[in-house]
């Protein structure tokens, strides 16, 4: 009993063991180019060309250097360099003045800093913004027996 | 105080990849990789890393999972907590006791490329 008690507990979100040092954001540099999907669950600065699809679940930032074309999806994005594509983020989007960005935001909290280039639209209530980053959970009471034994079913 | 340290971008351990990595900078692997990978400098696939892909690079060193072939102009050390699938080419190669590796070895320089077709290259 006191085991399925404790289950609800791992719904909640992952634990962040590692220390939140400096060195812990991951940064790719100037001379690398992706072409294909790019998933991620760090901090990361993003220098290199990437031609494709970006989908983060925490922040982003694109560096002065680098350039993305294709979609972003993340908690968090802040753009310096260039951008060619649609900006989605479950919390925000930050332009700054280095920022070239041709392409439509969706986030609840925009910024652009003077000096940017930007042409597209902004969509600050957006509901599948914040649906894309969330995994698709099922939530079912896992008391009650029946609801897991289905549950199990469903998944084996 | 190697200057290739500060250099080095780190692809960190959530990060997943799927295509074609194309780069001329020192990189180490820590995520996950699907696809090609071609490269002008070192390649590092940490312990973490797990690369599922035909790499290209001047030198590699593998820590991790590494599942297809590599091919370096100059060097390839496999270490001991590495796992590798795949053939591996380079001039010079080297196997820590400890490793496991699965492949055929091909110790020349990239210029005869057409040794992949001699097959058991190791054995």
């Amino acid at each position: 009993m006191s085991k399925n008690l404790s289950e609800p507990s791992k719904m909640a979100p992952p634990p962040a063991p590692q220390k939140e040092v400096a060195t812990g954001t991951c940064v790719l540099g100037p001379t690398l180019h992706f072409k294909g999907e790019l998933y991620g669950e760090e901090d990361l600065e993003f220098q290199g060309q990437l031609e494709g699809s970006i989908e983060h679940t925490r922040s982003l930032s694109i560096g002065k250097e680098g350039g993305v074309t294709g979609n972003i999806k993340a908690k968090f994005v802040i753009v310096e360099g260039r951008v060619d594509g649609d900006i989605y983020a479950t919390e925000s989007v930050s332009i700054r003045q280095s920022a070239k960005v041709k392409g439509n935001i969706f986030a609840p909290r925009v910024g652009i800093a003077d000096g940017a280039n930007f042409s597209g639209s902004i969509d600050m209530n957006h509901k599948g913004a914040a649906a894309a980053t969330r995994p698709a959970t099922v939530q079912v009471t896992l008391s009650d027996p029946a609801a897991e034994r289905l549950l199990t079913k469903a998944m084996g | 105080m190697s200057a290739s340290n500060e250099r080095m971008s780190v692809f960190g351990p959530t990060l997943r990849f799927k295509g074609e990595l194309k780069a001329q900078e020192d990189i180490k692997i820590e995520g996950r990789i699907e696809g090609s990978i071609h490269h002008q400098q070192r390649v590092v696939v940490g312990a973490k890393g797990e690369v599922v892909a035909t790499v290209h690079a001047a030198s590699i060193d593998v820590d991790g999972k590494v599942q297809g072939d590599m091919n370096a102009k100059k060097s390839i050390k496999v270490s001991q907590s590495a796992i590798v699938r795949g053939n591996i080419r380079a001039p010079s190669v080297s196997i820590t006791e400890g490793a496991n590796f699965n492949g055929g070895v091909t110790m020349e320089s990239n210029a005869g490329s057409q040794g992949s077709s001699t097959p058991g290259a190791s054995r």
